[in-house]
């Protein structure tokens, strides 16, 4: 109501327009019949008696709510249900092991190169059998800004970001992931990564 | 009003005496076992190991050490020798794209020659002139 009688004013010159901070438009025409006018027409009249008699918005509420009764519902049950995940998603990172169970970092230090936020240490040394792999292996998930340079800078897809999001602690100390939190980690989710690259391996 | 509000606190009150609010502490003064050194500090695939009496142990108190228990170069060590018959033989770790960048072995040289990358190796079968 305020605001019609604002209007009003400003449509007579009663109101200096710029002590208000809006904008009125003065020149127009109303095309559609007022919200809640009274019916004009013996048809009118009727079509409308008729609906409040037979309530027919009521049963089109009604209606509405056994619609959505037996349509699948649009939210999931978070942490037993969880919603889909590209092949390319870039959580907790991991790392791989070839199906004979060798690993597959070479301890090349590509990916230790190429971090932006300089959170992967590695340390090499040939081993036992003479291959050539990492004694250490440490990434800093505080550091970390989950960019997937490190996989992409990978040549035998060794370092990964897996598609675990849920890998929060209670402790800074925690997140300071060696080598052997890696292979478990790669262990663990070794269906799920492989399954994701296989999807998307003709787009690297 | 003031008698139900009354009446509140008596309900309240009664739910109070009814949940035991009794608290168990949460440390104990009594000197305390420490678990064995030799059980909780599992030694790494590089045999990193702590001394039995170093302090550093207590970590492992509450916490385990993490540990990823198959070591490479036990498995990688079960997989035998392949034998072939060419003098050059290409590994690519499999599954194509997969897998590792491709390497040509030449296998001229007597005993087994391992893959840089996947670390299986391959020998050539020996040829009988009879």
């Amino acid at each position: 109501m305020a605001s019609s009688r604002l209007l009003h004013l400003a449509r007579n010159g009663l109101l200096p327009k710029s002590s208000l901070n809006m904008q009125f438009r003065t020149a127009y025409k109303i095309v559609t019949d007022e919200l809640g006018s009274d019916p004009k027409t013996n048809q009118e009249v009727m079509d409308r008696a008729g609906d409040h008699i037979l309530l027919t918005e009521i049963f089109r509420g009604f209606g509405v709510t056994l619609a959505h009764f037996f349509k699948e519902p649009a939210t999931i049950n978070y942490p037993f249900e969880k919603g889909p995940l590209s092949p390319r998603f870039r959580g907790e990172h991991a790392l791989r092991r070839y199906p004979s169970g060798e690993e597959r970092c070479i301890a090349c230090k590509l990916c230790e190169a190429i971090c932006p936020a300089q959170a992967i240490t590695i340390e090499a040394e040939p081993r036992a059998d003479g291959s050539r792999r990492t004694t250490r292996y440490d990434i800093d998930m505080t550091k970390c800004i989950y960019c997937g340079f490190c996989q992409e800078a990978c040549p035998v897809d060794a370092i990964v970001e897996g598609p675990n999001f849920e890998f929060s602690t209670e402790t800074h100390e925690e997140l300071l992931y060696n080598k052997e939190k890696l292979l478990n980690n790669g262990d663990k989710w070794e269906a799920e990564i492989a399954a994701s690259l296989q999807a998307d391996h003709l787009y690297r | 009003m003031a008698t139900s509000k009354f009446r509140a606190v008596q309900i309240l009150g009664k739910q109070f005496k009814q949940t035991s609010i009794r608290h168990t502490i949460a440390f104990s003064t009594a000197p305390k076992l420490l678990k064995n050194p030799v059980e909780i500090d599992i030694p790494t695939h590089t045999g990193q190991k702590w001394d039995e009496a170093d302090f550093r142990l207590v970590r492992f108190e509450n916490a385990s050490k993490e540990v990823n228990t198959r070591f490479a170069i036990d498995l990688i060590a079960q997989v035998p020798p392949k034998e072939v018959k060419s003098r050059i033989v290409s590994c690519d770790g499999g599954g194509g794209p997969l897998g590792h960048p491709k390497v040509f072995i030449n296998l001229d040289q007597p005993g087994n020659h391992t893959c840089g990358y996947c670390g299986l190796r391959f020998l050539k079968a020996d040829e009988h002139h009879h």
